[in-house]
This record gives structure tokens, C-alpha cells and sequence, in this order.
């Protein structure tokens, strides 16, 4: 079984994959929320589940806030939208407008990050499905809380999980929220979908 | 199953969940590839006013509005393209509202202010092309269910969140459906259930042998043996028959206790084969709390009528369907007698026992139309419906109280009650409820006043006099406050030493547009009021404290007395001897000097042995008369028995005197008697003088009455005092 980290060939692929994906994602959100939103994802890594949890801790917060979206098809795994804990609220109150009163927002906020949470994920991975051309259904999202590694473990398959993890900006006028994109795939997963970059990059290549 | 035989039971399954989907609380479209809708179920069409006519076919795009239009075109966009499902947020969703273009043709914004979640997932329909589910959740009663957690605090809010969430997550319609769906055929064979189904009827959630839906249902069960499409179209199950309140039964499941159910029924034909869809909701946590409330606000937790509250309900359909209706009805007020001694001597759970005997006793001799009712404590109401006349409603009054007579053994003991009963009859000229209670209540306390033990039924006069009685009460009431009742002084004479031997305290009340009210009529209300007590403290002690005045200016002699009337109320207060006591020491006026009457009925009056509180007052070293002596229990033996010093003839006999020869003898025989056991005696009510030489002849020279004086102010009885006319010459020849 070869090493499944990715090298920086497929790295750079994906994250130039991951921005047209997310470019999508931003053109739907500012339209939904009808100001300009920004995202970018300058980085992208390939990690067991511990390692992926302290470097996600490190890159958001220890206790985070997930949107979290299962797909199926030819590689199946988990999509995650991962802000720390009080970034989303900052985030939710930037996209529901200033007048909406910090009381209101608590109860809003899961409710609307999903919405958002799902417009992104469901950009990142129509995009993958779209270059790797390949079949991906998508499950309706759901909300997690905890520290990154409860975060992690719930959404792994087994104990050959691998993280792809991609941080990202995302901006709106006045505020600049961190956030990471995961997916978290087991062995099999990784292995099909590093075939299906390599098959890509081959087809640009030639 | 053949090939043959699987298309068949797809197509009924697809049927079946296609009628499901109609009865569902949730909309739901399905739109095949090229955006346009193939399915827009019934809800759509409530919610939205589009009929499904109008929306099948159509561009989903012409169909939303608002911004919900953007995120729903991308959705949709995503299951279509990507198989990829989407939620859009209710709490977007609530800022951005409009939902729905009423009509296709009409671009306007409008539709319902509700809050939804909306989920859209990729779907594939039985060719394999693919097609987009878009199901509307109604999530206002989670969010209000969330907002009044949130309430409650944080904890429980999480919770409700989470509740939230998961209704969001719900993705099979029908799978996940708290409604139980079951599909059945013509003869009543069930074909297929969902979960929730499974879990409602205590059956296995995959269907492992043949079932009756008859069975099930109770009501249906009834009528196994007909045509089932017959029986449930007219038990009114069939959709088209369902409005926003569905038929209720009775659901048996396959083990344990049935449960009241709401049921609707939707059938259709399917080559040639009729296929129902039944959707069923459990109700009786509902129902449960229903009828508990209902319980509690409705009926008497200790005796299981109905309380005051239920009654005043019943009353006013009572009212309006006698104005309809133009028949008579009656209102009963019932109160125990003495059900307070009962309390007080065999303790609350004998009271307890007592009340519920006698609810007991209501309920067997009132009819299934009419009501009773505890209205608190021991006041209990009854509402006879259509009772005919007053003879109709005396027979059923007398029933009842021969039920209440029936012995009644608590702890041993027999109890025998009596109840005191006002009843008002309900006609159309019954203005309201309040002024019905009014009415009976008046008549119930007539009844009390009566003796108690008996019913008055309520009359226009019996409220006149009520309300003159309660003016008399209010006034009587600041008279005390005001301190505008005021005491007369009434002289005794003695002929025969020629001195004044004592004087009577008497309580007048000028009442400031009805002039002097005669103490007859407001004692027996200063009792009833319960002032009677106060009233007669604030005589005692002014008759003291005038006497002891007159004493010390020299006004009246030594050995003159000051009488004070005693009424029964204050003669069972134990505490009267130590009241009586502390006056004559803060007074200063010596115990001989004072004279209490009272009368032979406040004797017998007397729950404690009259002997006893009579020592008391002897011990005192007080003297003590027995007013109006003749008229009352007179009895012989308490003569002999107690400690008494006068008697007072009544005035009917002084005052007819000169007309009876029989009077004459009995007004002989008192004299007498009173001389011979040793005791004085005086005669009140003289205004002839031939009365007065009939009892100066016959020996009794302690004389009262206006031929001498009338009851005088303080300051006409200090002229009289000074006078001491009786000492004169005149006097003596004028009587």
C-alpha cells in the first residue's frame, strides 16, 4: 500500500481546484446575501485523524463549529465546514445583517450556518465531481460542536481515516473569518481519489 | 415475485406513497430534469393557492419568489446536475418571507408569513432519469416550541435545537413520518406501513403476516362484515370529507390498550383494483392532557362535581336554551346545616366523608341532563334542566332531601345532615347568570333563616326585603364606625320606698334618613352581622362608665342598679364573664351595682350549660334578671336552679292587664312565685294607671314604663334624676 500523502504536484492541483470550487461558492453567497464575499483557500494538507486534529486546532481553535455534509459515489467520505466556536457567530450576524439582535442570533445561528455551510461544501464538492468527472452524491447537512478531534473521530469511517485539509478566508466587508474545509475520507477513499487526481492531471498534461 | 407481479406492487407502492404525500403536513414538488414540476401535493396547493393544475408542468423558477428563488434555483440546480442535497435555512427564511406568487400569471408577493426549512435532494424516478425532490417543512412549532424552552433556560433550549435539527434532517417523507400510514385493498387486507404505523399499532416494522385494517380501528371493526369503501366513506374518513379537523377513533394495536386516533382515508383505483392509503395520528397524549385540564378546570377534586366555575358555564347554555327553547329550569343553592360542628368535632376527613355522601346523594337523584355542582366549602349547587312548575321541582327537592336523610356512619358514629335549600326558577325572564346566582342564594339564606332544614323558592319580594336588610346591615356598619348609636336610660321605680331602684341601659340607633330603627330589627342584625359582640362591649362599658358617673355626682342613691341586656351571641361568647370583669374594674363601678337581663330564650340558647356561665356572672358578684319572663321556655326548674335576683314580667302581660281576667291571674301567679322563691320582681310596659295599682295591690312595687318615663338622654335623665319627682306628693296621687 503506497503512502497515500499526497505529493505537491496533486497538492497544488487541488487547491487550484478547490478556488474555482469555492470562487462559485462566494458568487452564490454574495448574491444570496446581496454584499461582496470573498473566499480563497491558499492551503491545502493531507493528514492521519490525530495529526489533522492538532493542525486543525491549530489553524481555527480547539472547540470549533461544523457544518458537516456525508457524500457517496465513487469515493465516499466526509465534508466538513469548520469555523472556531465564535467566529460563527460573527460569521451568521454578517450574513443576517447588522439588525439582527445578538439575542436572535444564538438561535439562529446553526440554522443559518447550515445554509451556508451547504452552499460552500456543495460548491467544493460539485467542483471535485466535476474535474475528477466522477459520480458524487451529496447528503443534506448537519451541525457538530466539539473539540477537533471529537469533531474528526464522529465523521470517520475507520481507523485508516486520512484528512484532506483545506483552510480558508473568507471575506465580507468588515469582517475576516478563518475557516478550514475537511474531508475526511478513509484509506480506500484517498486511494481513488488520488487516482482520479492523478488521471486529471495526466489529461492536462497531455 | 415475477416479473410481472413487481411492477404491480412498485406501482402500488409508488401509489400508495403518492396518496400519502397528499395528506401530509409538509409540501412537497418533485421536478424532473428539465426544471419543470411533476408533483405538487395538497399542502402546496393550500399554501400557496397554485392547484396543482396550475404548477404541474410549469418552470419551477415561475413559481418561488424573493430571495428564496436564488437559493431554491441553486438547489435545485445542484440535485439536478450533481445529485448533491440542499437545506436552505428557516431562519433565513424568516427574514426574507414571501414565499410563494399567489398566481402563476400575477408576479406579486404574497403568501403566508410561516417560518419553513426546505430540504431538496437528488431523486430517480423508476425510467432512471433524474429528477429533484423539494420538501417544505412548517417548522413554526418547533421555533415556538424552541422560543418558549428557550424560556426555560439553556440546557432545555439545546434540546430543542437538537429537535430542531433532527426535523431538519428528516429526509424520507413517509419512512420518517410521525403520522402512521398504512395502505390497505378492498377487503381490508393490509399491503404496507411506515415506521411510525409500526410503532403506533405495536406491530413489527416489516409486515410478517396477513392483517385486518378493520381490526385496527374500531370503528371500522364494527362493520367488518360490509363493504369497507362503503363504511369508511360514510364514517367520513375519505379525504374529501376531511376538513382541518380530522374524524376521531379508536385504534387497537396489536398488544396492549387501545388509544383515540385521528384518521383520514384516501382511495383510488388501480387497475381495477381498489387500493387504500390511511394516515393515522395518535392522540391520546393530546387527548390525555386534554381531559386532564378539563378535569381540573371543570370538576371538584374531593367530591367529582363541578366546580363553581363549570357551573356558571352550565348556566349560561342553561339560560340561553331556556330562552330558546321557552321552558323552565330551575337553580338550586344547597348549604349544610351545621356542617361546621361536624368539621370541628369529628375533624376534616369525617367533614371530607360527609361532603362526598352528600355529592353522592345529588348525583343519585338529579337526572343525566341536570348538573351538580360543589361550590366551595359545604355550598353545593344543583341545575335542574326542563323541571316543569314549582310542585315538579318541590317533588324533585323533597327526593332529594329524603336521599340526604339517610343516616350516615363515618368512623362509627352516626351523622344525620340536613341542608338548607334557595331555589330560583330559570325562565326567560332571567336577565343573566350573576343575577340567577344572586337570586338563588338570596332564597338559600332565606331558607337558613328560616330554621335552616328547609327550601325557599326565590321571589321578587324575598329580594326587596334582602336589600333592604343589606342597606340596614351597611348602615348599621358605619353607625359603629361612627359611633352614632347611642344608649336611653329607662328608670325603675320603687312605689313603695319611693326611690329610684334602678335604671335600663337601652341601645337606640338614629338612623339618619330612616329615623329611629327600633332595636327589635337591628339587634337580630348586629347578631347576623357578627357585631353583636363589639356592640354590646361598647354598651356595657358606657352604661358603666354613665353609671358610675351619676353614682359618684350623687345623682342616684347607693344601692341603684344599671341593667345591661344581654343578647344569646353574647352569652355563648365564654369569654364574656372576664369581658364583663375588665369593664367593671376599668369603670370603677362596683359588681352589685350591675344587672344583666336576659331573656329565657338566651338560657336555652346556651350551648354550654347555662348554669355554668350564669355562676360565672354570679361570681362576679353580679345580679342577674330574667327579662321578659313568661314569654319564653319558662321553666320551672331553672328558677329553682339558677342564681337569679329578678324577674321582669313581660310587657304583653302588664299591658293586658285590664282587659283579661286570665292575665290578670298568670301576672298574680309570677308576683307570687317570684316572692316566694326569694326573688324581685318588676313590671315593665306600664302607661295606665289601673295597671299600676293592680300590681301595687298584689304586691310588685319595682315599676318601669312610660307612665313614670320613657327611656331618656343622659341629659333629660339627669333632669329627671334631679327632679326626684317620684318622691312627691303629686306622684304619688297621680299613680
Amino acid at each position: 500500500m503506497s503512502d497515500p500523502v499526497l505529493n505537491d504536484i496533486q497538492l497544488d492541483m487541488l487547491t487550484e481546484i478547490f478556488n474555482i470550487g469555492i470562487g462559485q461558492a462566494a458568487a452564490s453567497l454574495s448574491e444570496m446575501i446581496a454584499d461582496n464575499v470573498e473566499l480563497a483557500v491558499p492551503l491545502v494538507k493531507c493528514l492521519p485523524l490525530e495529526e489533522a486534529s492538532l493542525e486543525l486546532a491549530q489553524l481555527t481553535a480547539t472547540t470549533i463549529s461544523a457544518v458537516s455534509q456525508s457524500f457517496e459515489g465513487e469515493f465516499s467520505g466526509n465534508a466538513l465546514l469548520i469555523f472556531p466556536q465564535q467566529d460563527s457567530l460573527e460569521l451568521v450576524k454578517a450574513i443576517l445583517g447588522s439588525n439582527v439582535s445578538l439575542d436572535q442570533l444564538s438561535e439562529l445561528e446553526e440554522d443559518a450556518l447550515l445554509e451556508v455551510g451547504n452552499v460552500i461544501l456543495n460548491a467544493c464538492i460539485c467542483t471535485i465531481s466535476d474535474m475528477l468527472e466522477c459520480e458524487i452524491i451529496g447528503e443534506i447537512p448537519t451541525h457538530q460542536q466539539g473539540t477537533t478531534l471529537q469533531v474528526l473521530s464522529r465523521s470517520s469511517l475507520d481507523d485508516t481515516t486520512h484528512v484532506l485539509l483545506l483552510s480558508m478566508i473568507f471575506s465580507i466587508p468588515h469582517h475576516n473569518i478563518k475557516g478550514t474545509i475537511s474531508f475526511v475520507m478513509n484509506m480506500g477513499a484517498l486511494q481513488t481519489f488520488i487516482a482520479l487526481i492523478d488521471r486529471y492531471i495526466e489529461k492536462l498534461m497531455s | 415475485m415475477n416479473e410481472a407481479e413487481h411492477t404491480i406492487y412498485r406501482d402500488q407502492r409508488e401509489s400508495f406513497s403518492m396518496l400519502a404525500l397528499e395528506l401530509l403536513d409538509s409540501g412537497v414538488i418533485v421536478i424532473n430534469q428539465s426544471g419543470n414540476i411533476i408533483l405538487w401535493n395538497q399542502w402546496m396547493v393550500t399554501v400557496s393557492t397554485i392547484t396543482a393544475k396550475q404548477a404541474l408542468g410549469r418552470d419551477i423558477n415561475s413559481v418561488f419568489a424573493g430571495k428564496v428563488k436564488l437559493r431554491l434555483t441553486q438547489a435545485i440546480d445542484f440535485a439536478l446536475r450533481k445529485q448533491l442535497s440542499s437545506l436552505l435555512s428557516s431562519s433565513l427564511n424568516r427574514y426574507t418571507l414571501p414565499l410563494y406568487s399567489p398566481s402563476i400569471d400575477n408576479d406579486q408577493q404574497a403568501g403566508e408569513a410561516i417560518a419553513q426549512s426546505i430540504t431538496v435532494k437528488p431523486l430517480f424516478d423508476h425510467h432512471g432519469d433524474k429528477c429533484c425532490l423539494v420538501h417544505i417543512a412548517n417548522v413554526t412549532d418547533v421555533i415556538r416550541r424552541e422560543t418558549l424552552l428557550k424560556q426555560q433556560g439553556e440546557d432545555l433550549k439545546q434540546l430543542a435545537r437538537d429537535k430542531a435539527v433532527s426535523e431538519f434532517r428528516s429526509q424520507g417523507i413517509i419512512e420518517n413520518s410521525l403520522d402512521g400510514i398504512i395502505s390497505f385493498d378492498q377487503h381490508g387486507l393490509v399491503q404496507n406501513y411506515n415506521p411510525a404505523a409500526a410503532q403506533i399499532f405495536a406491530l413489527p416494522l416489516q409486515k410478517t403476516k396477513d392483517l385486518s385494517f378493520q381490526s385496527m380501528i374500531a370503528s371500522l371493526s364494527a362493520f367488518s362484515g360490509l363493504d369497507i369503501n362503503d363504511v369508511i366513506d360514510s364514517l367520513g374518513y375519505t379525504s374529501s370529507h376531511v376538513g382541518t379537523k380530522w374524524p376521531e377513533t379508536i385504534g387497537i394495536p396489536a398488544s396492549g390498550e387501545a388509544f383515540p386516533i385521528e384518521i383520514a382515508i384516501i382511495s383510488m383505483e388501480i387497475d381495477q383494483r381498489r387500493l387504500f392509503t390511511a394516515v393515522i395520528r395518535n392522540i391520546s397524549a393530546q387527548k390525555e392532557t386534554e381531559q386532564r385540564l378539563t378535569q381540573l378546570a371543570r370538576y371538584d377534586f374531593l367530591t367529582g362535581l363541578a366546580n363553581r366555575a363549570y357551573l356558571y358555564e352550565r348556566l349560561e347554555w342553561t339560560i340561553s336554551r331556556v330562552k330558546r327553547d321557552k321552558h323552565t329550569s330551575a337553580l338550586i343553592f344547597l348549604d349544610l346545616d351545621h356542617f361546621k360542628t361536624v368539621n370541628d368535632t369529628r375533624g376534616h376527613s369525617a367533614g371530607d366523608e360527609l361532603l362526598k355522601h352528600v355529592a353522592k346523594c345529588l348525583n343519585s337523584v338529579i337526572r343525566d341532563v341536570d348538573l351538580a355542582a360543589r361550590l366551595g366549602g359545604d355550598e353545593f349547587a344543583v341545575i335542574l334542566e326542563n323541571c316543569g312548575g314549582e310542585a315538579q321541582i318541590s317533588l324533585a327537592i323533597e327526593r332529594l332531601c329524603k336521599s340526604l336523610a339517610t343516616p350516615l356512619t363515618i368512623e362509627g358514629e352516626e351523622i344525620i345532615i340536613s341542608c338548607s335549600m334557595g331555589i330560583c326558577i330559570v325562565d326567560e325572564t332571567v336577565i343573566n347568570c350573576d343575577e340567577l346566582i344572586k337570586s338563588a342564594d338570596i332564597a338559600m339564606y332565606q331558607a337558613k333563616s328560616k330554621g335552616r332544614n328547609n327550601y325557599q323558592f326565590y321571589s321578587a319580594e324575598m329580594r326587596q326585603k334582602t336589600e333592604i336588610k343589606l342597606n340596614l346591615e351597611n348602615a348599621l356598619r358605619e353607625a359603629i364606625k361612627t359611633q352614632s348609636l347611642h344608649l336611653n336610660y329607662q328608670p325603675i321605680i320603687d312605689i313603695k320606698n319611693k326611690r329610684l331602684a334602678g335604671i335600663e341601659a337601652l341601645l337606640r340607633w338614629d338612623h339618619p334618613e330612616l329615623g329611629n330603627i327600633p332595636p327589635v330589627r337591628f339587634i337580630p342584625l348586629l347578631e347576623e352581622i357578627g357585631l353583636i359582640g363589639e356592640a354590646g362591649e361598647w354598651v356595657l362599658r358606657t352604661a358603666c362608665k354613665q353609671h358610675k358617673s351619676w353614682h359618684e355626682r350623687g345623682l342616684v342613691d347607693e344601692n341603684c342598679t344599671i341593667a345591661v341586656n344581654f343578647s344569646a351571641r353574647q352569652f355563648k361568647d365564654i369569654e364574656t364573664a372576664k369581658m364583663i370583669d375588665s369593664i367593671l374594674t376599668e369603670s370603677k363601678l362596683s359588681s352589685n351595682l350591675l344587672d344583666i337581663e336576659l331573656t329565657e330564650s338566651v338560657l336555652m340558647a346556651s350551648h354550654r350549660n347555662p348554669g355554668d356561665v350564669l355562676k360565672e356572672l354570679k361570681e362576679l358578684g353580679l345580679k342577674l334578671s330574667i327579662d321578659d319572663f313568661g314569654t319564653g321556655y319558662s321553666s320551672l326548674s331553672y328558677l329553682r336552679e339558677f342564681p337569679l335576683n329578678n324577674l321582669k314580667i313581660d310587657r304583653s302581660f302588664v299591658e293586658d292587664i285590664n282587659n283579661d281576667n286570665n292575665t290578670k291571674a298568670i301576672v298574680k301567679t309570677i308576683i307570687d312565685l317570684a316572692h316566694n322563691l326569694g326573688l324581685s320582681v318588676i313590671a315593665e310596659g306600664i302607661e295606665e294607671p289601673s295597671v299600676l295599682s293592680f300590681l301595687k295591690q298584689h304586691g310588685c312595687y319595682l315599676i318601669q314604663g312610660y307612665l313614670i318615663a320613657r327611656p331618656m338622654s343622659v341629659g333629660d335623665f339627669e333632669v329627671f334624676c334631679r327632679a326626684k319627682s317620684w318622691q312627691s306628693e303629686s306622684f304619688a296621687q297621680s299613680i
